[in-house]
């Protein structure tokens, strides 16, 4: 009996130290259906690099990640794509907002990029759109959402639920069902 | 014995509970940062154009960030002011915050319902950072209103709470995962809850403005001396800045 109370206790330690707080900003969730549909291409890739530098204006600092399409699971894509985020840091000045996409060089991915009406090519909903691609202890490719702590709102301002980590397969299977419904024209670099 | 062992396992269980609820409380901006003085947000002189009060919600935005019910009254002093002006030249890095009812930079939009990008670039002595700027863009594709407004509220969110919570990242937090808090990531249409910080949130900015990471003049709840009060060190006023000459120093 001492012994099932004191793990019991161990596990409500446990599930409440894991309850680590969130760190996000304010985006609206997207369905399934209008993450592909407002995509032009949903990719799987891999950042080769990223390069931040300040507007023409000089009025916000972006970030681009190159990224080297290694698969194009709908819509059009070239083999090299330049992702932009807002954010980033030129020479000691940094500029960020938290839940905003951050890319790191090497990083597999999973993208629903479009292009912006300022032409350059950015992800659907911001993190929302993106997935780091992990490979298990058992060489299964996991698609793990890039929201990370970040949390979403539904249209009338509640929490979201989260976005799981599933198999890369089965998240490429279910974009290409709805995909089939779904015309896109191709996106360039 | 049976009881000792039941009482230690019961101080455990709430002595861990206790340190999660710690954990699970406010969340500051990784790396912290803060700025060196209060800075004063200017709030486009536009209005937003869903809001149908008497200046698109100007006046009502301007007063929520000045509200000790918000940042100035969590007990760290004045640590944020407003006033209406002209927001054409946003841009960040000028050392100028701005808020914005639209997105001119265009880094808002879609499923992006505001957003707050801060500026910082040096490191003090205690390992914070110095934030030099703060903007807010806000995404015109969804509906606003606020407590002027007199055809009440309809499925819009209040703009007075929206951007006290964004003021709330702008002075260096990040969202905590105290339900009913301001920097809580959520709020529903037509509740205006956020416009007032609750007690996380006040812990949250006092922990990066309250004696040690910059920020702050008088005012607020704190009752040492205000900015411009006479004082002899430090601890007397709500700053903890006393400067000037020996026998004429005052708070900052």
């Amino acid at each position: 009996m001492k012994r099932t109370l004191l793990i019991g206790a161990l596990l409500v330690a446990l599930a409440a130290t894991v309850a680590i707080p969130a760190r996000a900003s304010t985006f609206v969730a997207m369905s399934d259906q209008e993450l592909v549909a407002q995509s032009d291409a949903i990719v799987v890739g891999e950042v080769l690099e990223t390069f931040s530098y300040w507007n023409d204006a000089h009025t916000m600092i972006f970030t681009e990640a190159v990224v080297n399409v290694q698969r194009v699971v709908a819509g059009d894509a070239p083999a090299l794509i330049n992702v932009r985020t807002a954010g980033g840091v030129v020479g000691s000045y940094k500029v960020e907002a938290s839940g905003f996409p951050i890319f790191r060089q090497g990083q597999r991915q999973l993208l629903f990029v479009h292009r912006s009406a300022a032409g350059t090519v950015e992800l659907t909903g911001y993190r929302q759109g993106q997935f780091f691609v992990q490979r298990t202890a058992e060489g299964r490719e996991m698609a793990v959402p890039a929201l990370g702590n970040v949390r979403l709102l539904t249209r009338t301002g509640e929490l979201a639920p989260r976005p799981r980590t599933v198999p890369l397969e089965s998240l490429i299977s279910a974009v290409q069902t709805i995909n089939d419904r779904v015309q896109r024209g191709p996106i360039t670099k | 014995m049976n009881k000792l062992r039941l009482t230690t396992l019961a101080f455990l269980v709430i002595g861990v509970l206790l340190a999660a609820s710690a954990l699970t409380a406010y969340v500051l901006l990784d790396p912290p940062r803060t700025w060196d003085s209060a800075p004063t947000y200017i709030v486009d002189q536009n209005g937003s154009a869903t809001i149908t009060d008497s200046d698109g919600g100007v006046s009502a935005t301007v007063a929520a960030i000045e509200s000790n019910k918000a940042w100035n009254g969590a007990g760290s002093g004045t640590v944020i002011h407003a006033r209406s002006g002209n927001t054409n030249n946003i841009q960040l890095g000028d050392g100028t915050p701005m808020l914005r009812f639209d997105d001119p930079l265009h880094v808002c939009s879609g499923s992006c319902l505001a957003a707050t990008f801060t500026g910082y670039y040096s490191q003090r002595n205690d390992g914070t950072w110095r934030i030099d700027d703060a903007d807010i863009v806000t995404n015109t594709r969804y509906d606003y209103t606020t407590t002027n407004e007199p055809d009440g509220c309809s499925g819009e969110f209040y703009i007075e709470g929206i951007m006290v919570h964004e003021t709330g990242h702008g002075l260096g937090l990040a969202h905590s995962n105290v339900s009913g808090s301001t920097m809580y990531p959520s709020v529903s249409s037509c509740d205006n809850g956020p416009a007032t910080i609750a007690n996380d949130d006040a812990s949250g900015l006092n922990a990066l403005y309250s004696g040690g990471g910059g920020g702050g003049g008088g005012g607020g709840s704190c009752t040492l001396g205000q900015k411009g009060d006479t004082c002899s060190v430090d601890a007397d006023c709500c700053s903890n800045k006393c400067r000037g000459p020996n026998g004429s120093k005052s708070c900052k």
